[in-house]
């Protein structure tokens, strides 16, 4: 026995509940942008009208699946409704499902999702970002097989002239529910209220990686792309819900700030060379490193 | 410091209004110790407040008058222990005081130490310039000391004022929470006649009830040099009774509850009295299966049976059904790290040397992992 006999309310289960509650105005903002919206304007057919929705309740689905998977192998003693959620991979899969393009074919979101979360809970000790990762490869697989962009068929099919509302109120290119940026900050503001939530990291990223941006827009002349740049392609997004995942990512206060600082700067470094996976691919650099920062932070404060 | 954390205390909107007398208990058992010298024999009839053990300047003091029936095992501060068992005659037949002057307050430093130690009253430093008093209870889910001021605010006062004139302390802090409001409007209708007493009202997080803590909070690190002397208001009324009234520490207040009690109670009850006695008379326990918590769910320690005694150091008592949720993985939330109070990691032993096992790691780990504490430390 032990001196525990009072618990906090929060666990896994709810945690992972309340950020999927964060998410749900993503996911309808998303669906109207991605399906919706192309249904009425004769783009697509109706079962292609409900792909969007399709993608994150097949994300869920296989984490749910891999966590089932896991615990008969592993961990025997937990019930199959314990096992459920047992992580968070259903809420990986979701993210996953957010992030990636609406042309994704999803016969291969959901093999690779299943097999890169699969993988993830027997191989990835140092917990590097599976989400990150997974998608990375989503994209890289897609741009390899038949040409990758985050446009739909709408977006494709019109030139569009943006300006910064239209940015906010979901307009501009990106995942399939990453654009919409005023519902992003309200989610924000829900996942603030999750004890576990590392809101200094959005923050602080997001500072970096626009700090840098105004910076370069401005020496080459373009500042005119500042907002495309830092609004378009799931950046913001990536930086609160995928950078934010608790496993990989810092957890001492000083380890928080630098974490995100790295992902600022390589989301910028890697926006240079190809925009699509900027985010995801800062992220994973910085996810690679969490550790070390925090032993670092740890180190110095066990001196002091 | 702000990075304290709420603590879900329904318990307490269960508790009692008033202080429940539990002082005529049909027996009696103190705590006994090869090294102490016996004042007793076998069936011997004892005074109430006579000594009834010995241990160099510390005395042991029959709460009751009664009759001396032997030996028996008890648990006693967690762990088996033989004890002394006392019949109660229920006469409460006093024996002669020890004599302490007249005037209670005027006595030197050296004295009041003597006094307050041998009648079982205090036992630490006394040494500072700075006085804490701490009325914080020590967990979220007690009542003791909040129900101690509120019973005796005037006596508390009082020996707070005469010790601050005996101790020459030059500042003193008598820290309660901001949210105990009855106590908070009582102490300050009162502070205008003590004016050397500084009220401090202290925002509702745990674990500011912790001396560490709270000594942390009110006294600057340069007074610190100068000492600090830290009593809870628990202290300060037992030295009251001693100067005052010349008896030696015999009752105490304890919070009693939990959730397989119906109702929570602070309870006023005699050093010695056994656990199982005041369960059975005064609470019904809702369930066969049961886990024993002393001195709260937080921080505190379980014990096998309800055969345990009362001793001075226990605050509360809970009968409890204990959460059982299942350990999992660390999501590496750091929340353990980030509100310890003590800046210490438990996951990877730093800063540890400074952990005041406060459980709040345990708390507030989402995983459910055990981080740190164990069985009765």
């Amino acid at each position: 026995m032990n001196n525990v006999y009072i618990r906090s309310k929060d666990n896994l289960k709810n945690i992972m509940f309340k950020t999927i509650l964060a998410l749900i105005p993503l996911i309808l903002a998303g669906f109207y942008k991605n399906g919706i919206k192309l249904y009425i304007n004769d783009y697509v057919s109706f079962y292609a009208m409900l792909k969007p929705l399709i993608f994150d309740l097949l994300g869920f689905i296989i984490g749910i699946i891999v966590n089932i998977i896991y615990s008969s192998i592993i961990k025997k003693d937990l019930s199959i409704k314990e096992s459920c959620f047992s992580s968070f991979h259903p809420l990986y899969g979701i993210l996953i499902a957010s992030i990636i393009s609406i042309n994704t074919r999803i016969w291969l979101f959901s093999l690779v999702t299943f097999i890169f979360l699969l993988i993830s809970k027997f191989i990835n000790k140092n917990n590097i970002n599976i989400i990150a990762l997974t998608s990375l490869s989503l994209i890289f697989i897609t741009k390899f097989i038949y040409g990758f962009t985050f446009l739909n068929v709408y977006e494709q099919s019109n030139t569009l002239n943006l300006v910064a509302l239209d940015y906010l109120i979901g307009r501009g290119s990106g995942g399939i529910n990453t654009s919409h940026v005023l519902l992003l900050a309200f989610s924000l503001i829900i996942l603030c209220n999750i004890r576990t939530f590392k809101k200094e990291i959005p923050i602080y990223s997001s500072a970096t990686y626009s700090l840098c941006m105004i910076v370069y827009c401005t020496l080459t002349n373009q500042i005119g792309f500042i907002l495309d740049n830092i609004f378009a392609n799931g950046i913001l997004f990536s930086f609160v819900f995928v950078a934010t995942d608790s496993l990989s990512s810092s957890y001492t206060n000083k380890g928080k700030i630098i974490y995100s600082i790295i992902i600022g700067i390589a989301t910028f470094g890697l926006f240079l060379v190809y925009p699509p996976l900027s985010a995801m691919g800062g992220i994973l650099i910085a996810s690679i490193c969490h550790k070390t920062i925090d032993n670092l932070v740890l180190k110095n404060m066990a001196k002091k | 410091m702000t990075k304290y954390v709420k603590i879900n205390k329904d318990m307490n909107k269960r508790i009692n209004k008033q202080i429940k007398e539990y002082l005529s208990p049909d027996y009696i058992y103190l705590p006994y110790n090869n090294k102490d010298s016996l004042n007793v024999k076998g069936k011997e009839e004892i005074y109430k407040n006579s000594i009834v053990l010995a241990n160099k300047n510390k005395f042991v003091y029959s709460p009751v008058s009664g009759t001396v029936m032997g030996l028996c095992d008890n648990i006693v501060d967690g762990k088996n222990q033989k004890t002394i068992v006392i019949e109660n005659n229920f006469k409460e037949n006093v024996s002669k005081s020890s004599g302490i002057k007249k005037d209670p307050y005027n006595i030197s430093k050296n004295d009041l130490i003597k006094i307050v130690k041998s009648y079982g009253a205090f036992d630490e430093n006394l040494n500072g310039k700075t006085l804490v008093i701490n009325g914080i209870d020590n967990e979220p889910n007690e009542a003791t000391f909040s129900y101690l001021i509120e019973e005796h605010t005037d006596q508390i006062l009082e020996v707070v004022d005469a010790l601050i004139n005996i101790l020459d302390i030059h500042k003193c802090f008598f820290a309660i929470k901001d949210s105990d409001s009855n106590n908070v409007i009582t102490l300050l209708n009162q502070m205008g006649t003590y004016p050397n007493i500084e009220l401090k009202l202290m925002k509702d997080y745990y674990p500011i009830g912790n001396k560490d803590i709270l000594i942390k909070e009110l006294v600057l690190n340069s007074k610190m040099d100068d000492g600090v002397v830290y009593l809870t208001v628990e202290d300060a009324f037992n030295i009251y009774n001693v100067l005052k009234r010349k008896t030696p520490i015999t009752e105490k207040l304890v919070t009693i509850g939990g959730n397989l009690l119906t109702k929570s109670k602070v309870v006023k009850v005699k050093i010695g009295t056994r656990i199982a006695d005041i369960v059975a008379d005064e609470f019904k326990i809702k369930k066969d299966e049961y886990h024993i918590i002393i001195n709260g769910l937080l921080s505190g320690y379980e014990i096998d049976s309800l055969n345990a005694i009362i001793t001075p150091n226990i605050r509360s008592i809970f009968i409890e059904e204990v959460n059982t949720e299942k350990p999992v993985k660390c999501i590496n939330c750091g929340l353990c790290h980030i509100n310890c109070p003590v800046s210490a990691d438990p996951r990877y032993g730093i800063n540890m040397n400074k952990c005041i096992k406060c459980g709040l790691c345990n708390y507030i780990c989402p995983s459910k992992i055990h981080l740190v504490g164990d069985k009765h430390e």
